[in-house]
């Protein structure tokens, strides 16, 4: 299920809202576990399975981290055999063809049967999240979780599960065991889950629309605008997707970390990228950067880590070639700015480095967006060959241009700031209550406009 | 109001509202069809282990939750208003221009399509052995350029027309619509305001012009009673969502003969070229001749009427049909879309004329034209 739908708006989340606080507080887990079940299973009922799969193997890894723990024992048996496995899921699941694929490409190899797997939905966010509990376990720094129920609400959780933050273990373990809804939470999950929404019905997808329209039209003018028109889309549609993950663990009670803090107002890669997905750094830095030495092992071996980090965390993207040479770009860009720390580009005026992160950035999603290369060399042609834009392209890019400066707007703090200067003035407060609520209405209205579909030729 | 007190509203309005909606929206009476998409409404999903397992069920859920939302309607209005506002209209296919008059996006000039069209045009004429005549109607865009909202892409009817000329070798004989039309003094009565077909009028004066060149002529304009049906809106209105726009007038032009029409989906002979009863609905266009049929058949029972003509067209001719009517003996209407036979096959029954009547956004975008034999 999706939050941008009907279904999940008014059917399930009303009732599992009910459910949940109708509920006495000690089955309140139980039921988040029960709802979240139901979410994943929505679409795809084959693949409850290897949740309730993977949620039994990571219990049964950190219950047998504490035993051999208890009894004196060295317990990384059990976090490696926990890792490969999870690992392995992941593997099999998401890269499966994409390694027979490439496979295929060596000599001799030409044969090879591609296995015809589907992805299911969430599986490269929940598998890094449990592992993220037996490695907290392993390390001491959360203590084990006895109650499955309990654990399964955590790996299960609906708001996050589907398109993160990737909830480190430690993070919520407290909140697992003991938390108090509020309505002061409870009113701002419902603000930032409205704001969220909006992010993604509201600009994400029209914008989305615009870079679909630009795509197949001519001209160097189509094809900048359009890679900017992504650039904003994928923002809003990520960001939006976190803001509703984080606004609706706050309906139940739950507090996430930020997962992005305007990450395009960044001045360098290194900084665009604490911004960005901050629960998915976290973790490669926390669980891969630091434990391979981080930059604590002199600058070669800084490097190397970085490269290491960087290829996968673009493997993890997707199990695509050009996600491992996005990550590779951006390995290659970290690498330069710590060479060059100090020097040329920190040098620059800020506007104009603040340019170039948005340039560097932008680029990127263009190796981010196109799977295939020839698609890639096509669009690297339409972007560097002087062409002049049809007509149609300046006319959509015309009327589109309101909303595209909005959006390049609100990716900014600017209406952050301007919200909290209003909130103090006197009567700034009602714009709590009236903001959000026609927000809402304009995202039902574009929900309800997904399905309008007239039928032109109809017959008798 | 203090920050707590908000707090508890902002809570209580969205649970209100999400505890509202279902219930609404299982009280609430559903439709079955909906008369401004012309189409049905998605059905209540059946549960059963296999929908279930499938995933069908959640998607099918998803339809019937969006198809039967509690204030669709007015929510689908407000967001087009919404795109309106803010610039965003002229990426839809539907545009708001001056006067309140709705367009539709001209047609793309796609040399191969012509091309190909225009070969099976030729063909057809050749087997038929006889002149085959060619309307192509223009879209209310390329007459009324100075109505059409800023930003709109430019019309290339023109073009699009210069390039099906070229194409027409000596079996076509080209019907030269654009011209008459731009040099009318009131060519905005020639088209809806709602609707992308032309008005009464304007299929009138295309008539008009047609049986002039093939030597027939159409009762003078005196001579029809004329009377105005309040309320019309038309596919456009439809499409655009913008609910604010007025309803126009349809007119219907009675030359006082006596006609008999019967199409292939319906059982029975039809007195009269209207249906009156397709009045009732928002989208009164199908009274004229019923709407969309593979085949209509309309006979001229005064006995002074001489002659056969066959049209092949698009819903253009609905309207001109009526008009043809008054000229001829027998009008058959084929409409290649629903009309599965080679239409070769009717050439046996001999006719005066054959006419092709298309407007050029169906012409240039209908894939059954290439199937005309």
């Amino acid at each position: 299920m999706v939050f941008s739908s009907n279904v999940f708006l008014f059917f399930f989340l009303p009732a599992a809202l009910a459910l949940y606080y109708l509920a006495p507080r000690r089955y309140r887990n139980t039921v988040l576990l029960l709802v979240s079940l139901v979410f994943y299973g929505w679409g795809e009922p084959v693949y409850l399975l290897l949740m309730l799969f993977t949620i039994a193997l990571n219990y049964g890894c950190g219950l047998w981290i504490a035993r051999r723990r208890a009894e004196g024992r060295s317990a990384k048996p059990a976090l490696i055999w926990a890792a490969v496995l999870n690992l392995g899921l992941l593997a099999w699941f998401k890269y499966a063809g994409f390694l027979a694929r490439s496979l295929r490409l060596l000599p001799g190899l030409g044969a090879l049967p591609i296995p015809a797997v589907a992805l299911p939905i969430g599986i490269s966010f929940y598998i890094f999240q449990s592992m993220s509990y037996t490695i907290d376990v392993y390390r001491g720094d959360a203590p084990v979780q006895r109650d499955i129920l309990r654990f399964g609400a955590y790996v299960s959780m609906f708001p996050q599960l589907i398109a993160g933050p990737i909830v480190r273990y430690r993070d919520v373990a407290a909140q697992l065991e003991e938390r108090r809804e509020t309505s002061e939470q409870f009113a701002s999950g419902v603000t930032l889950f409205i704001l969220g929404l909006s992010k993604k019905l509201l600009l994400a997808n029209p914008v989305g629309a615009l870079w679909e329209a630009l795509q197949a039209q001519p001209g160097t003018l189509s094809a900048w605008a359009g890679m900017f028109a992504y650039t904003l889309q994928i923002y809003f549609d990520f960001s939006g997707y976190s803001d509703m993950a984080i606004g609706l663990g706050r309906l139940f009670g739950f507090e996430f970390l930020k997962n992005f803090d305007y990450p395009y107002i960044a001045q360098s890669v290194t900084e665009f990228w604490r911004r960005w997905h901050i629960s998915l750094s976290t973790w490669f830095r926390e669980y891969l950067y630091i434990p391979l030495g981080g930059n604590r092992r002199g600058l070669p071996r800084q490097l190397l880590n970085l490269l290491i980090v960087w290829l996968l965390t673009g493997l993890w993207h997707g199990a695509s070639w050009n996600f491992v040479l996005w990550g590779l770009y951006y390995a290659l860009l970290l690498m330069g700015e710590k060479l060059l720390a100090g020097r040329f580009p920190d040098r620059l005026p800020r506007p104009l480095r603040h340019l170039l992160l948005v340039l560097i950035v932008s680029f990127g999603w263009m190796l981010f967006y196109f799977e295939s290369s020839p698609a890639l060399l096509a669009f690297l042609k339409k972007l560097v060959l002087p062409a002049a834009a049809s007509a149609r392209a300046r006319h959509l890019l015309l009327g589109y241009l309101p909303l595209l400066l909005f959006a390049a707007l609100a990716a900014t703090p600017i209406f952050r700031r301007l919200a909290d200067k209003l909130l103090r003035t006197r009567g700034g407060q009602a714009l709590r209550l009236l903001v959000p609520a026609l927000l809402l209405l304009l995202c039902v209205a574009a929900l309800a406009s997904q399905s309008y579909n007239p039928f032109i030729y109809f017959r008798f | 109001m203090n920050t707590k007190r908000i707090d508890k509203w902002i809570c209580l309005l969205f649970c209100l509202l999400l505890a509202l909606m279902p219930l609404l929206f299982l009280l609430l009476p559903k439709a079955d069809f909906s008369a401004r998409e012309k189409r049905y409404l998605a059905e209540a999903p059946e549960l059963d282990a296999d929908s279930l397992l499938s995933g069908r069920f959640a998607e099918e859920a998803e339809s019937y939750a969006a198809d039967h939302l509690p204030g669709r309607d007015l929510l689908v209005g407000l967001n087009a208003v919404g795109e309106l506002v803010t610039g965003r209209q002229i990426a839809n296919t539907v545009w708001l221009g001056r006067n309140g008059r709705l367009f539709e996006a001209p047609a793309a000039f796609d040399a191969e399509t012509i091309a190909d069209n225009m070969a099976a045009l030729r063909a057809f004429a050749e087997q038929a052995g006889q002149p085959v005549d060619l309307m192509l109607v223009p879209s209310a865009g390329c007459l009324l350029p100075e109505e059409l909202p800023a930003l709109a892409d430019p019309c290339r009817d023109e073009e699009i027309l210069d390039a099906a000329r070229d194409e027409a070798g000596d079996a076509l004989r080209f019907v030269a619509l654009l011209p008459a039309f731009r040099a009318a003094e009131d060519r905005g009565a020639l088209y809806y305001r709602t609707d992308h077909h032309w008005t009464a009028e304007g299929a009138y004066r295309a008539a008009a012009l047609y049986l002039d060149t093939v030597g027939r002529a159409l009762p003078a304009r005196e001579d029809y009673g004329i009377t105005a049906e309040a309320g019309f809106r038309g596919t456009l209105w439809s499409r655009a969502a913008l609910w604010f726009l007025p309803a126009e007038p349809l007119e219907l032009w009675d030359s006082g003969g006596d006609f008999c029409v019967e199409n292939r989906e319906r059982e029975g002979e039809h007195a009269g070229l209207f249906y009156r009863e397709r009045l009732t609905e928002d989208d009164k266009y199908p009274v004229y001749l019923d709407g969309n049929h593979s085949l209509v058949r309309i006979r001229n029972t005064d006995p002074a009427a001489q002659g056969r003509i066959l049209v092949v067209r698009d819903s253009f001719a609905n309207c001109l049909g009526c008009f043809l009517a008054d000229a001829y003996e027998e009008v058959v209407l084929v409409d290649l879309r629903y009309y599965r036979s080679p239409v070769s096959g009717l050439l046996a029954e001999g006719f005066d004329q054959i006419l092709i009547l298309y407007s050029i956004g169906n012409f240039m975008t209908d894939a059954n034209i290439v199937r005309l034999e």
